[in-house]
């Protein structure tokens, strides 16, 4: 490597690093270092003046020593770019770890770039068909725009994203970029190997810095997936599906870094710098003139708590939020959706067209009045409600039942072999209940099966 | 400048330690500086120190070893 | 020895004796107190060195920079005063490993505390990599605990981390080592990590461990309540390096983190001490990496790297219950799933005290054994059926039939699931007990009767089906005939009972 910048480390604690260059030649803030004996590298994180710098490290540094000599060009991390990356896996320094030898390119891009411009934007209405009924009828993805994907542990987050790659770039014809941030590697193994199975990584590249990877790593994979399919969407003008799981580790990541770094804590101990850092990124994951980023990131809820000021700040950058529930995952409803907690920007009849508007603005009103007398049923029991009301409550657990669908990706946990739903007959079918034409068919027909027409097929056999 | 502590046996005549100082000065530069250590249980032979770097070349930490080495075996 | 012999052994002792120069490099201490000491000089210091001070106190280096370092004492504070001296040793926290660790007690740093000594040739550094992303496989063979609840409803498999969550007194310790004990007829390799527990509660363990015969395949690495943060600081690491040996020969492993409250406890104290910013909690900001970098260690190989895998069962200690604070949810993010063990039922006289409701294996039915998946699929639901009707038959002593029914299966079912500690039931016992619950065997068995009504049964049938007892218990399997064979068993054994 040129080494442009030559300096020497003077303090370690834990994942920083401070190094001394001579005054007036240190490198530039998010340079990227490479410590000679080990050849391990860390990124410059701020300047403290008379030449010293402070860095993070991206890997571990047990072992370093103080008085070593740390090199660099000046550069930030760059990762390379291209079709010789279509089909691989990378870590956050755009290294291959999937066995698979070199990535033979030339071309590499800087992981820390701008975000486009206000000119450069393009806003994009048009709907992103998932084939899951829950989210096609009430909270519609559309290309272009920015799902997140909200859950505390355990609710089925990365088997219903795993879903979507299979049923979005099976059938979407365009690139998909896979970015694993400080998730477990297990799963990251499993990703590989049913995306191998099913082709699906013939038209994806996957980025990964697992929870066994220091901060640094795990602060800076975020963008260097981000980085492929920015080159995706700029220079190769696809749209393309990013996929980010789970985002909240990169926030994590900054915070474990940032106390370390000096500053001050903000609110419940996160990094002050915690609404910069997400829309420095965020931002970047936008739709221009060039091409699409279609994104639907993970996020992780720490102590199921959605006021805590990651995932709330995380809220405000996302067109379409997908709430999964444990209390419906308790019921073994299948995606566990909250239907009434998600929420998208694109139900809107000019978006969905007036049909589809009225359906699901009949069964969020059902299921809303259903959760108000809840309480009232718990109490006094059905026999109080009006009939009216006794209506309401049958169709509103047909439509609860209804919204649960086995998934391609858990046949292994179900037994059952996946469907995928077209959004003409996931509305049909909800228009049906709600009109009362499935007042005679048994709720339990609704549970865990694809069309209407699956459903009315089951009722025959209870 | 670098300042070297000495450590030898009370018994180690002046000329033998100047010998040594001058041994050493080719090792670690002309301007070192020597503080000779008086311990008996040097023997003989000499523990070096420089910046914290220690080379101890004396009889009676070798026979510390040595003895070492046999209760270990005993035992 | 005679004196001619005895001399012949000395000159061989000195023949082989090689002096040369020691070489080493020094600091002295220049700041002492609450086990953080400041060392200067030290040339050539390492970031998380074991260094040696006067006096065979040890500490590990915490903090560089360019005048010297701060250090954390692995032990003896106390012995530490500014002026003394202290040697660099060029190692980085390390332990033994080896077949001669199993069956042995030691420190994290290999020292060993059960009286003997202990030779190993080779070392491990506490810190090591986790498998790649690249090199694991899916998991898919089961790790059987004994415990029927765990092994029906929330199966574990070999290379998977589950944790155990609860409230103090609950039992989480005891599925552990029921775990342990029920690998006697495994070939699995079994390691217990003792973190910040006393003295008696480990020497307890190791007591139970020596009788159940499972001390001769399993090594304990203790830190206990007495010993520095330090010390339980480094212990997880240290024991997971121990099975990472065993596991590079493709064996299967299971450790044991008892129990990662404690050591997060002892990181904090470490880190305040080195005034390193505390976060939520007083905790600092790196405490889900502490835990995350452990546990990722667990894995399961692939076969082209051997094949082998550890599966961990850490611990964590709740409060009150509460499994959304901090900690508990950190880990909770990070293990493949949790069994939630609760005050309640462990004082209304269920035990293990499993809430089956809360808990979760999220690798799923991949890892059971096919005579076991056959038989357990309704168990949670029907459980969790009967706890919603138990509720709501308290407001009214009125219910109809199917109800009533309802009702008691649950009941039984509730006491099946009970179990007493140190009595891990095989693949065989548990199939069967399952089998003979669905036959309505133990209808109308008072809860008292259950322990001796269920070894009677289990004895009974025993004798009577023992070459199917050996076919489900070597394959994992049962065939349709020993299906049959074990269902008629069962119902000749309730007609029995009935005269």
């Amino acid at each position: 490597m040129n080494s442009a910048y030559s300096g020497e480390i003077i303090k370690i604690s834990g994942p920083i690093i401070d190094i001394r260059f001579p005054e007036g030649e240190e490198p530039r803030i998010n340079a990227l270092l490479t410590e000679s004996a080990s050849g391990r590298h860390m990124e410059v994180a701020s300047h403290l003046g008379n030449g010293k710098v402070r860095a993070i490290a991206l890997e571990a540094p047990e072992g370093l020593r103080c008085g070593t000599t740390v090199t660099g060009d000046g550069g930030g991390i760059t990762v390379p770019v291209g079709d010789a990356v279509i089909g691989r896996v990378i870590d956050v320094l755009g290294r291959p770890i999937d066995g698979k030898g070199e990535i033979k390119t030339e071309e590499r891009m800087a992981i820390h770039r701008k975000a486009p411009t206000l000119n450069e934007q393009r806003p994009v209405d048009e709907l992103l068909e998932t084939g899951l009924k829950v989210i096609d009828l009430l909270v519609p993805y559309a290309k272009g725009s920015k799902i997140g994907l909200f859950g505390g542990a355990g609710v089925g987050k990365t088997v219903l994203i795993m879903e979507m790659i299979h049923n979005i770039a099976t059938g979407h014809g365009g690139y998909s970029v896979f970015t694993g941030v400080g998730e477990r590697s297990r799963e990251g193994n499993e990703l590989i190997r049913d995306m191998e199975n099913s082709g699906v990584i013939d038209k994806a590249v996957l980025a990964f810095g697992q929870m066994n990877e220091p901060s640094g790593s795990r602060m800076r994979v975020a963008m260097s997936g981000l980085t492929e399919a920015e080159y995706l969407r700029d220079v190769k003008h696809r749209d393309v599906l990013l996929f980010i799981d789970n985002i909240y580790r990169f926030v994590q990541a900054g915070n474990e870094v940032s106390a370390l770094l000096g500053r001050m804590p903000g609110a419940v101990g996160y990094q002050p710098t915690l609404a910069q850092e997400l829309g420095e990124l965020e931002e970047r994951i936008a739709s221009t003139d060039k091409g699409s980023i279609t994104s639907v990131q993970a996020v992780y809820v720490p102590a199921d708590d959605l006021t805590d000021p990651a995932p709330a700040t995380i809220f405000t950058h996302l067109d379409a939020t997908t709430v999964l529930s444990r209390s419906i995952a308790e019921q073994g409803i299948y995606p566990a959706v909250d239907p009434l907690e998600s929420s998208s920007r694109m139900l809107r009849p000019e978006v969905v067209g007036e049909k589809h508007y009225a359906v699901a603005s009949a069964v969020t009103e059902c299921l809303q009045r259903y959760s108000e007398l809840k309480d009232i049923i718990a109490i006094l029991g059905m026999d109080e409600l009006s009939a009216e009301d006794k209506l309401t409550v049958m169709r509103a657990r047909k439509i609860q039942k209804f919204l649960s669908q086995p998934t391609h990706v858990a046949k292994a946990f179900t037994g059952q072999d996946g469907r995928f739903v077209k959004v003409e007959d996931t509305v049909e079918g909800f228009r049906k209940i709600v009109e009362g034409e499935a007042d005679d068919v048994p709720e339990n027909a609704f549970f865990m099966v694809g069309t209407y027409e699956e459903a009315l097929e089951k009722a025959k056999t209870l | 400048m670098k300042k070297c502590i000495l450590t030898v046996a009370p018994s180690m005549t002046d000329e033998t330690y100047s010998l040594l100082c001058e041994k050493a000065r080719g090792k670690f530069g002309d301007e070192t500086q020597f503080v000779r250590k008086n311990d008996g249980g040097v023997i003989a032979g000499f523990i070096m120190e420089c910046g914290g770097e220690v080379t101890d070349l004396s009889v009676g930490t070798q026979l510390k070893l040595l003895k070492a080495q046999l209760q270990k075996r005993e035992g | 020895m005679e004196n001619m012999k005895i001399s012949a052994f000395l000159k061989n002792q000195i023949n082989s004796f090689h002096p040369g120069p020691v070489v080493y490099r020094k600091g002295t201490v220049v700041k002492s107190g609450d086990g953080v000491v400041r060392v200067n000089q030290l040339p050539g210091r390492l970031y998380g060195e074991l260094l040696e001070f006067d006096g065979g106190v040890f500490g590990m280096v915490f903090d560089l920079d360019e005048d010297g370092a701060g250090v954390v004492l692995l032990d003896g504070d106390d012995r530490v005063k500014v002026g003394d001296g202290v040697k660099g040793t060029d190692v980085v926290a390390e332990v033994p490993v080896g077949k001669e660790l199993l069956g042995r007690v030691i420190d994290p740093i290999g020292r060993p505390l059960d009286g003997k000594p202990l030779e190993a040739n080779e070392f491990y550094p506490a810190e090591r990599p986790a498998p790649a992303i690249i090199d694991r496989r899916p998991v898919d063979t089961p790790m059987m605990t004994g415990l029927l609840s765990v092994d029906s409803m929330i199966p574990i498999g070999r290379g998977q981390r589950e944790l155990i969550i609860g409230d103090r007194q609950t039992g989480k310790t005891t599925i552990a080592i029921d775990s342990i004990i029920n690998q006697k007829n495994s070939d699995m390799v079994c390691v217990y990590c003792a973190i910040g527990q006393k003295a008696s509660s480990v020497a307890g363990v190791i007591d139970t461990l020596t009788k159940a015969g499972a001390m001769k395949y399993t090594t304990v690495v203790a830190a206990t309540a007495s010993d520095s943060p330090a010390m339980q600081y480094l212990a997880p690491y240290c024991a997971c390096s121990v099975a990472e040996y065993f596991e590079a020969q493709g064996k299967d492993v299971l450790i044991v983190y008892d129990d990662l409250s404690k050591h997060a406890v002892a990181y904090r104290t470490i880190s305040l001490l080195l005034l390193r910013p505390p976060g939520r909690e007083a905790f600092p900001g790196d405490i889900f990496y502490l835990h995350s970098r452990l546990l990722e260690r667990s894995a399961c190989l692939s076969h082209e790297n051997g094949g082998g895998s550890i599966t961990a069962l850490p611990i964590i200690e709740t409060s009150a219950g509460d499994i959304s604070a901090y900690i508990p949810t950190n880990v909770i993010s990070i293990t493949d799933g949790q069994i939630y063990l609760e005050s309640d039922l462990f004082l209304s006289g269920v035990r293990p005290a499993v809430n089956t409701g809360l808990s979760v294996s999220r690798v799923g039915q991949a890892a059971q054994y096919p005579a076991m998946k056959a038989v357990s699929g309704k168990l949670r639901i029907e459980l969790s059926q009967y706890r919603e009707m138990a509720v709501f038959a308290r407001f009214g002593s009125d219910v109809d039939p199917a109800t009533r029914r309802m009702l008691d299966r649950g009941e039984t079912l509730v006491n099946v699931f009970k179990q007493n500690r140190n009595a891990p039931y095989s693949l065989f016992d548990e199939v069967s007990l399952i089998e003979a619950y669905k036959a309505d065997y133990f209808a109308g068995v008072k809860s008292k009767e259950f322990p001796s009504e269920i070894k009677a049964f289990l004895s009974a049938l025993e004798e009577a089906v023992p070459e199917i007892k050996k076919e489900v218990n070597e394959s994992g399997k049962m065939s349709d005939e020993a299906k049959t064979g074990l269902e008629e068993a069962i119902k000749k054994l309730a007609d029995g009972k009935k005269s």
